[in-house]
């Protein structure tokens, strides 16, 4: 920056612009003062803009710089942030990775798992930057995108969300030091112009001539300063108000976690009916069932001739491979003390038995 | 994810928890029952008697021998008991057919019969009342409403209060399970599954390589229920027997299931297939070979058990009773009438004085004291709940 004044309506600079001869087109700023370099992420070749508009304005295009002859399109150049290339190229890496492999430390089990992540990451990473296994780790990258896009997507969400967040942050911050300077700089030029009058009136006491110019000027300076506590006490009290009320920002909030989504409700809690002897069908022929099915005033309730048809199965082969005889004879002794409810069994067999025990 | 078979689903039900026995111990059952019940009877008659004895003839028949009342009171015996009970089902099964009452309601009313007169006897309970209001509670449990009222306007010398007055000693007695587990809707079910095998839609189990077609030519050709019967020649005749057998198992279903003591010894599935086999026998072998193809012990006890079964259904009376058999009834009645137990002849007083005893007095079955105790309790618990800080605490002894 501290170079640009001495060129007269040139670009504002930037890094990269130092050698100031396109490699293309030969030109040099000399020639042309608003010349502008840009470069294509595809293969970090610098070209000045105009080459950019001749060579790209028709569509895709090889590379012109010898030996590239890669096919670069015209939307894809801008302008370097970084003035080494290499370390240019390094970070449109390392945001493409970033971008897809956004795992956040708080889905891991354990620290352990979340290095070992950062580390595969970081092997990916320097593979690409490297060009070691060039092909295989973009396969890797592709399948990891593919088998976690939804993923990417909902960390991505929470990612620009706390940036926002972070951003909303630094500009309230922001905000609150503007205004406190104002309302400081606002205190220093009130201060200043109450002197000033205080002075110019003592002034003009001391100009009618109403008494000892010294016991004025010892009032007027009672006066002034009476005031500027005043306004002091004021600026303190508006500036506590400004810190309590307005622009409250808290820092170290963590992040709301969405809550996982129910599951659907299960009202057997897990239990399915598996059949042994039937295999159920979809459609039964029976002459009262395709009334029914047709019927709208059966059909308009939401009578299920299905249900009924599974229901109807169910209970024609539930208990058929039960047999009492043998089952129940081995609780025999349960089922015959086993009585529901002691007032049950009073009122069953033991009921005359309490009369005996009065009368007796 | 737990699997569970229609058999394990059926072992859930109270049906099969509470409601199922052996032969033996139902028939021990009832006899503890009528054994316990006959005791009661005795008691109470002895003690009315005494009581009767120390306030009126105190003067003249003090030097009587007051008489052993087992000798005088002779008790129903345990088939009187069901030959009763067994009548009053039929009753039943008559007025709900009068009443228009559909299959399950009918059905479910006469096993609530069966099950209370298991633990509790005719000569407790009398199963005229009893009738009444099983049936009034199984339009209620099975969800065909009745308006109290007009039920008993049905019923000769009936009114609403004797209705209801014996329903909470009968839920007492079906220990307070309601669930019934009919064998009507599994007939149609099995008969709905039979239908598809005939039209040739049907499959047999995985294991067997037969198509549908195969079991819809098979079944062509199953042997005729009896010797003097057609074979059925196509696949429309196969349907019309079907539906003849039917039927018939329906009509099983309807009356000597219910009137046995098949609830109890078997399942509902075992008892439809017995329907069914009574009703045409090579049918239901075959249905019963698409099941289980391969010959195994389930099948060989299937078989035994249905055969049982059958013969149960099959052994039992007609459901009008003939001349005979009233006369026996009546007679068994008459017994009934000198051996009922006589403190719980009046269910509706004694309904009435257990529910709010100021609206019932000493002669209701209850004591006089019993309901002066019960009154105080519940004054002085009204009294205490009145009271912000509680009751008083006990006074620790000293």
């Amino acid at each position: 920056m501290s170079r640009a004044p001495a060129r007269n309506g040139a670009a504002p600079r930037r890094p990269g612009d130092e050698d100031d001869i396109c490699p293309v087109c030969k030109s040099s700023r000399y020639l042309n003062p608003s010349m502008r370099f840009l470069v294509n992420p595809e293969c970090y070749h610098k070209m000045c803009e105009s080459c950019v508009d001749r060579i790209f304005s028709h569509g895709p295009a090889p590379c012109p710089v010898a030996g590239c002859a890669r096919t670069l399109r015209k939307a894809r150049f801008r302008r370097q942030t970084f003035e080494d290339l290499h370390i240019e190229r390094e970070v449109d890496i390392r945001r493409r990775v970033a971008g897809v492999f956004n795992r956040r430390e708080e889905e891991f089990e354990s620290l352990r798992d979340w290095n070992n992540y950062l580390e595969e990451v970081e092997n990916l990473t320097w593979n690409l930057l490297q060009g070691v296994d060039v092909k295989e780790t973009e396969e890797k990258l592709d399948a990891y995108k593919e088998q976690n896009e939804e993923g990417i997507k909902q960390n991505a969400a929470i990612e620009s969300q706390e940036n926002a967040n972070t951003e909303a942050q630094f500009a309230a911050q922001k905000e609150q030091a503007r205004l406190r300077r104002e309302a400081a700089l606002n205190e220093e030029l009130d201060e200043r112009r109450e002197k000033e009058e205080g002075m110019r009136e003592m002034v003009d006491m001391m100009a009618k001539g109403d008494g000892d110019a010294d016991t004025i000027a010892r009032e007027s300076q009672k006066v002034v300063l009476k005031k500027s506590t005043a306004r002091r006490t004021a600026a303190e009290k508006s500036r506590q108000q400004a810190a309590a009320v307005p622009l409250f920002s808290i820092q170290g909030l963590k992040p709301l976690t969405q809550a996982a989504p129910e599951k659907e409700y299960d009202p057997f809690g897990g239990y399915a009916i598996k059949p042994e002897y039937y295999y159920l069908r979809d459609h039964y022929e029976h002459s009262w069932l395709d009334s029914a099915r047709s019927d709208a005033q059966i059909t308009a309730g939401g009578y299920d001739v299905g249900e009924y048809c599974a229901r109807a199965m169910m209970e024609a082969f539930g208990g058929l491979g039960v047999f009492v005889q043998d089952e129940i004879g081995g609780r025999q002794m349960r089922a015959e003390k086993g009585v529901g409810t002691a007032s049950a069994a009073a009122a069953g067999g033991g009921g005359e038995e309490g009369v005996d025990g009065d009368v007796l | 994810m737990s699997q569970m078979t229609e058999d394990d689903i059926y072992r859930t039900s109270t049906q099969y928890r509470l409601w199922s026995f052996t032969r033996e111990s139902l028939a021990s059952l009832r006899s503890t029952t009528n054994a316990s019940a006959a005791d009661g009877v005795r008691a109470a008659i002895r003690s009315q008697r005494t009581g009767h004895a120390g306030s009126g003839t105190a003067r003249e028949g003090s030097n009587q021998k007051p008489s052993d009342p087992s000798k005088e009171v002779d008790c129903l015996t345990v088939e009187e008991e069901q030959k009763l009970v067994g009548f009053y089902c039929v009753k039943a099964i008559q007025f709900a057919d009068f009443c228009e009452f559909p299959t399950n309601v009918k059905a479910t009313a006469v096993q609530y019969l069966k099950r209370f007169y298991l633990s509790n006897s005719p000569m407790t309970y009398h199963p005229k009342e009893m009738m009444a209001a099983a049936l009034f509670l199984s339009t209620k449990t099975e969800n065909h409403y009745t308006s109290l009222r007009s039920f008993a306007s049905k019923l000769p010398k009936t009114t609403p209060e004797s209705v209801v007055a014996p329903e909470f000693l009968l839920t007492q007695g079906l220990r307070f399970t309601f669930d019934v587990r009919h064998p009507h809707r599994g007939l149609e079910g099995g008969v709905m599954e039979l239908l598809a095998l005939a039209h040739g839609k049907g499959q047999a189990d995985p294991e067997s390589k037969r198509s549908s077609e195969q079991i819809q030519e098979e079944m062509v050709d199953i042997q005729p229920a009896k010797e003097s019967s057609k074979k059925s020649r196509s696949a429309d005749d196969v349907v019309r027997r079907i539906q003849a057998a039917h039927g018939k198992a329906k009509e099983v279903g309807k009356s000597s299931a219910l009137l046995t003591d098949a609830y109890f010894l078997y399942t509902p599935s075992q008892i439809w297939l017995s329907s069914l086999f009574l009703a045409d026998e090579p049918l239901t072998r075959f249905y019963i070979d698409t099941k289980i193809p391969k010959p195994s012990t389930l099948k060989t006890k299937l078989i035994t058990t249905l055969q049982a079964c059958a013969k149960l259904l099959g052994s039992s009376a007609s459901a009008n009773p003939g001349e005979a058999e009233i006369k026996a009834l009546t007679k068994i009645d008459k017994k009934l009438f000198k051996c009922r137990n006589p403190e719980k002849v009046d269910l509706v007083g004694i309904n009435k004085a257990q529910k709010r005893d100021s609206e019932g007095t000493g002669d209701n079955g209850l004591d006089e004291k019993v309901i002066k105790k019960r009154k105080m309790e519940r004054e002085k618990s009204e009294k205490e709940a009145e009271d912000i800080f509680g009751p008083t605490l006990a006074k620790e002894p000293k």
